[in-house]
């Protein structure tokens, strides 16, 4: 998403020459700036809204766009920060393009549901608060967290208990995680989240393995949690990696073994068997480990390495002796020919 | 065919003459077509639906699962056409073991040390240091490879592909690495066949100049006398010797099983 540029003289130009917006932001600028702006260091991030007092939104000005609005959201002369409409007026990205908004989730939600602090504009950055969430620069990854919590939690009680997501499994003598994945590193910006069934199976796998991938493969993320970031390319190579890839609609993605919210614990033998279970019938504790990450190499899987190398290497001298064969053939066969318009020519004394 | 590729004064001449070299004779019986015509059916199929696994990265691999109805079809297909192999594998044996009891089974295809001496005649004369191609018996040196090849390929592949069939069963009767030793050699044994099929049989039965654009034996099961005397001249050798023992007898009757030595026949415009 595009992040606007900070207010001052600058900030015109930068809205992509927008008539519409210039002219609004001006208007809007001079008449109630600073007002009610809550956005400031001291207010809290429930500072119930005060800026009612800015007054409707002009109706000429959204009519001069033919921007009509959606019935979901309330008519201007309502509590103008209870309208999409207005922070639309300048976040005018293609997220809020009002159809796709409407196709996601959070369709219902205005934006203030989330952005609570957001009084009126153009805002300061909050200092910190829900509606800072993950964007302030400022933010280190714990301040991200708890604003994205505050921020999420509230509505998601059911999926998010109170204690919390548990993301990985607790080891005695091992430290918790420097930075566990905060909700939108699994679900994507806010505004894009799509119910997950609306999406056809397939592809809410395949979306939702990008995002365990794109951290699980990170490297030095995987090194700083004391993990190893072989598991995108083993899962990538393993049959049912393969099969999702090649569109398999009862192939499952790392959801379906590792669950969502609270990671299972595989390792213990009758939670493997039973997820496992779920689509091998006959899952034995020994199956389980069919499953789970291990590379091809002499240290992880010795017998894997060993039928590998031999049949690469059988694969290898049988195909070379073949072409070879092939080969010579193919000489001999040319060097007959040959020979043999020759011998049609001599005689034939062309010349 | 043409002759002149071979290059050489023509192998027995004496006694060729005795035999309209357009005549054919009957090399594989109805069975052994059957057979083969069942195993390259279901081998091609088994290619072409087992490959987009191997590739799955590619593009070209999800338009091919598109083709056949999705990942789900693909697999069905996959695995119906691994059970027509095996059908055409307890077909061949079972046989064989039919040709046995009727005493007819007459090991032709078992390698011997006249096979390594073809193998190397075959290349002096691929170099150019010999002037003919070695005379070949009924089965020559590479069909032999081919069958055997082919004998040990879909072993390794029935064997493995039931494997990973049933996994969860798999690890409940052997160890895991069984079905990892299963997981490996049946994509690996698939690629080295696709490449023996593909390169060296297609190779020998259909690009060989001298057979261009294919062999058609094993759609009618008969070959021409002049081709049998350039592709397997010991057989065709023995064939004469033969015939000038039982001279005076009528030439054997149409539909001879090809385990027993092939007799001349009254088919000459048969030859598409
Ligand atoms: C007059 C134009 C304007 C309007 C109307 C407006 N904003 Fe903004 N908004 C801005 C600008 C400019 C920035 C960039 C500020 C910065 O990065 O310093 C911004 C930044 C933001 C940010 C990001 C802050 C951060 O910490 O990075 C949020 C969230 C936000 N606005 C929400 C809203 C909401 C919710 C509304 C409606 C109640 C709204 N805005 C209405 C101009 C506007
Ligand atoms: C479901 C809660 C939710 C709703 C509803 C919501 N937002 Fe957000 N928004 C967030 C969160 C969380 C962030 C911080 C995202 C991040 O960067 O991690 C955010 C970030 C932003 C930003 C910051 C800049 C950026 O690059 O992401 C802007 C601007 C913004 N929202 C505008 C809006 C507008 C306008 C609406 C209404 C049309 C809206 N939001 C509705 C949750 C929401
Ligand atoms: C004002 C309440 C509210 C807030 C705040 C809110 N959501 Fe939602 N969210 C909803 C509603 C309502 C739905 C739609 C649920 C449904 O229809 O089943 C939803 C749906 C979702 C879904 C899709 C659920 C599914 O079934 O696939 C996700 C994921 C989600 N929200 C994540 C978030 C995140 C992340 C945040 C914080 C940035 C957040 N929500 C903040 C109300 C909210
Ligand atoms: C480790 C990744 C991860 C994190 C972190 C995460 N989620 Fe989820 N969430 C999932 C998965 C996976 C699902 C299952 C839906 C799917 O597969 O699309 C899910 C489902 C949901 C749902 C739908 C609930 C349901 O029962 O259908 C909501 C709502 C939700 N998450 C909200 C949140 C919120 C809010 C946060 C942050 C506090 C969060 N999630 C953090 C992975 C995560
Ligand atoms: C933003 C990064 C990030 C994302 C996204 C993420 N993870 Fe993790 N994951 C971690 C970190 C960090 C740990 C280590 C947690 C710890 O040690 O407390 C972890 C641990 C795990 C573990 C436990 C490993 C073990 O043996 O200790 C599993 C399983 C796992 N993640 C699966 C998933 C799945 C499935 C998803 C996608 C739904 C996912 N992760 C998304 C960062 C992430
Ligand atoms: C078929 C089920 C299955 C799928 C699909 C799967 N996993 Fe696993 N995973 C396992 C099993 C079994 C283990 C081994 C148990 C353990 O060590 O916790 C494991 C272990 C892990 C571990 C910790 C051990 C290690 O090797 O580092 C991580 C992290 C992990 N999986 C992440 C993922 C991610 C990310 C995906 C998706 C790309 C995924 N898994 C897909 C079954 C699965
Ligand atoms: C969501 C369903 C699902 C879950 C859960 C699942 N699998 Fe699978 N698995 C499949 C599908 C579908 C196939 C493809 C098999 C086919 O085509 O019939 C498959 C194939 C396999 C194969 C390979 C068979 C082959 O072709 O060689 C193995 C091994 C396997 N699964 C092991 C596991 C293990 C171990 C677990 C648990 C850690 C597990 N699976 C969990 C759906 C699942």
């Amino acid at each position: 998403m595009r992040v606007l540029p900070p207010t001052g003289p600058g900030f015109f130009p930068l809205l992509g020459g927008k008539p519409r917006a210039t002219l609004i932001l001006t208007t809007l600028l001079l008449a109630p700036f600073g007002t009610g702006h809550a956005s400031g260091p001291a207010s809290a991030p429930t500072t119930a809204p005060t800026a009612g007092k800015a007054g409707p939104l002009p109706d000429g000005a959204l009519a001069a766009d033919g921007f009509t609005g959606s019935e979901k959201i309330a008519p201007p002369d309502a509590d103008p920060l209870r309208d999409a409409r207005w922070c639309r007026l300048c976040h005018d990205d293609d997220h809020f393009e009002s159809s796709a908004w409407r196709t996601t989730a959070h369709t219902e939600q205005v934006c203030r549901d989330c952005h609570s602090g957001y009084h009126f504009n153009p805002h300061l950055p909050a200092e910190l608060g829900p509606e800072a969430a993950t964007t302030n620069e400022g933010a280190t990854p714990a301040k991200r967290r708890a604003a994205a919590w505050a921020t999420c939690q509230p509505c998601h009680k059911d999926a998010v208990p109170e204690e919390g997501i548990r993301h990985g499994l607790p080891e005695p003598g091992k430290p918790a995680a420097e930075n566990p994945p905060t909700c939108r590193d699994c679900h994507g910006d806010p505004h894009e989240v799509l119910l997950s069934k609306s999406l056809p199976p397939v592809e809410r796998r395949r979306k939702m393995n990008d995002r365990c991938v794109a951290c699980h493969g990170d490297a030095e993320r995987m090194k700083a949690a004391g993990l190893d970031d072989h598991v995108p390319a083993a899962y990538g190579h393993s049959v049912h990696g393969r099969k999702l890839d090649l569109g398999g609609e009862r192939a499952p993605g790392c959801v379906d073994c590792h669950g969502s919210h609270e990671t299972k614990d595989l390792k213990d033998p009758e939670v493997g068997r039973a997820t496992c279970g779920e689509c091998h019938e006959h899952a034995t504790p020994d199956f389980v480990t069919l499953g789970d990450h291990r590379p091809f190499t002499l240290e992880a899987r010795p017998v894997s390495f060993f039928t590998l190398k031999f049949f690469g290497w059988l694969t290898f001298l049988t195909i070379f002796a073949l072409s070879m064969h092939v080969l010579l053939d193919v000489y001999r066969s040319v060097r007959v020919i040959m020979a043999a318009n020759r011998n049609d020519d001599t005689p034939g004394g062309h010349a | 065919m043409s002759s002149s590729a071979h290059g050489g004064a023509p192998t027995g001449q004496g006694r060729a003459a005795a035999l309209d070299p357009k005549r054919e004779v009957q090399r594989f019986d109805l069975h052994q077509r059957l057979q083969h015509g069942l195993m390259a059916s279901s081998f091609i199929t088994l290619v072409v639906t087992g490959w987009p696994l191997t590739t799955h990265g590619i593009g070209s691999s999800q338009s091919l699962v598109e083709l056949f109805g999705g990942m789900e079809a693909t697999a069905l297909i996959h695995r119906v056409a691994g059970v027509c192999m095996a059908v055409a594998a307890i077909y061949h044996v079972a046989y064989l073991g039919y040709l046995a009891r009727a005493r007819r089974l007459r090991f032709s295809m078992l390698p011997g040390p006249k096979d390594a001496a073809d193998l190397v005649g075959n290349l002096m004369y691929f170099l150019g240091r010999q002037k003919h191609r070695p005379k070949f018996p009924r089965y020559t040196y590479f069909e032999k490879f081919d069958y055997w090849a082919v004998f040990w390929g879909v072993a390794i592949m029935v064997g493995s592909g039931l494997l990973r069939w049933y996994p969860d069963a798999t690890t409940s009767i052997f160890p895991p690495f069984v079905y990892e030793i299963g997981l490996h050699a049946h994509a690996d044994e698939a690629l080295l066949a696709s490449l023996a099929i593909f390169v060296w049989h297609f190779y020998n039965v259909h690009l060989r100049p001298q057979i261009f654009p294919m062999s058609w034996v094993f759609i009618t099961g008969r070959m021409t006398v002049e081709e049998l005397k350039e592709e397997h001249g010991a057989e065709y050798d023995e064939m004469m010797s033969e015939l000038e023992r039982s001279r005076p007898k009528t030439p054997a009757p149409a539909g001879v099983p090809a385990e027993a030595p092939p007799a001349p026949e009254d088919a000459g415009g048969a030859k598409p």
